[in-house]
């Protein structure tokens, strides 16, 4: 699955640390879903739509699968 | 600095992702440190167990009985600590943990079934615990390697 989390966090200037903090997740997880090692869970995914204030479908691309 | 692109700098060291030591929440920290707090604690008193068996075996009766039964009391706190800490842990390090769990579990399997056949073709017999060593090793590593993977 694709996002657009660096993207994202890139605009508001923020780091790594600084969405791991708001989304109250390790800075490890942010990496792993940034760098799609990792897909998040339902409740994750919606954490993170409303910490950048975006549905999920603007965030995240199921792409192909 | 804090900054967008600065994602190699936020990078743990190896050894920091292997102690889980940065970059995780608040509550992972404070339940990492009570895992290794009551891990250091339960192994110290079953080595100081095992020596003090060894020096004084004439202690027998309820004393003997009272000192053997200190490392499985102080266990007991040791496994809730890291129930609590996969429980509050963030789905993330909660998978990482999953594969050094069964890393663990996997080298335990391996060794006392593998040793059990060896056992009988002339390997010298081994007490029950040392299923233990590769156990807790296999957790260590299994879960040093994935964290330090994903750092």
């Amino acid at each position: 699955m694709k996002n657009r989390l660096r993207v994202l966090r890139a605009e508001r200037e923020w780091s790594q640390a600084d969405l791991a903090k708001r989304t109250d997740v390790s800075r490890q997880t942010i990496n792993a879903l940034e760098t799609g090692k990792y897909d998040p869970s339902l409740p994750l995914a919606f954490k993170i739509a409303a910490v950048f204030e975006q549905p999920i479908e603007a965030i995240f691309d199921p792409g192909d699968e | 600095m804090s900054g967008p692109n600065n994602s190699s700098s936020e990078r743990a060291t190896w050894w920091q992702a292997a102690l889980m030591i940065r970059g995780q929440t608040e509550a992972d920290q404070r339940n990492i440190r009570s895992v290794w707090v009551w891990s250091f604690v339960w192994s110290a008193s079953f080595i100081a167990l095992v020596i003090a068996s060894v020096r004084f075996p004439q202690v027998e009766g309820p004393v003997a009985w009272l000192l053997a039964a200190v490392p499985i009391v102080i266990s007991i706190p040791t496994v809730r600590s890291v129930l609590r800490f996969l429980r509050e842990a963030d789905e993330f390090m909660r998978k990482v943990q999953l594969e050094g769990i069964a890393m663990g579990f996997g080298a335990g399997a391996i060794f006392c079934m593998g040793y059990f056949g060896l056992e009988h073709v002339g390997a010298p017999q081994l007490p029950m615990a040392v299923a233990l060593v590769p156990m807790t090793l296999g957790w260590c590593i299994g879960s040093f390697v994935v964290a330090a993977r994903h750092r």
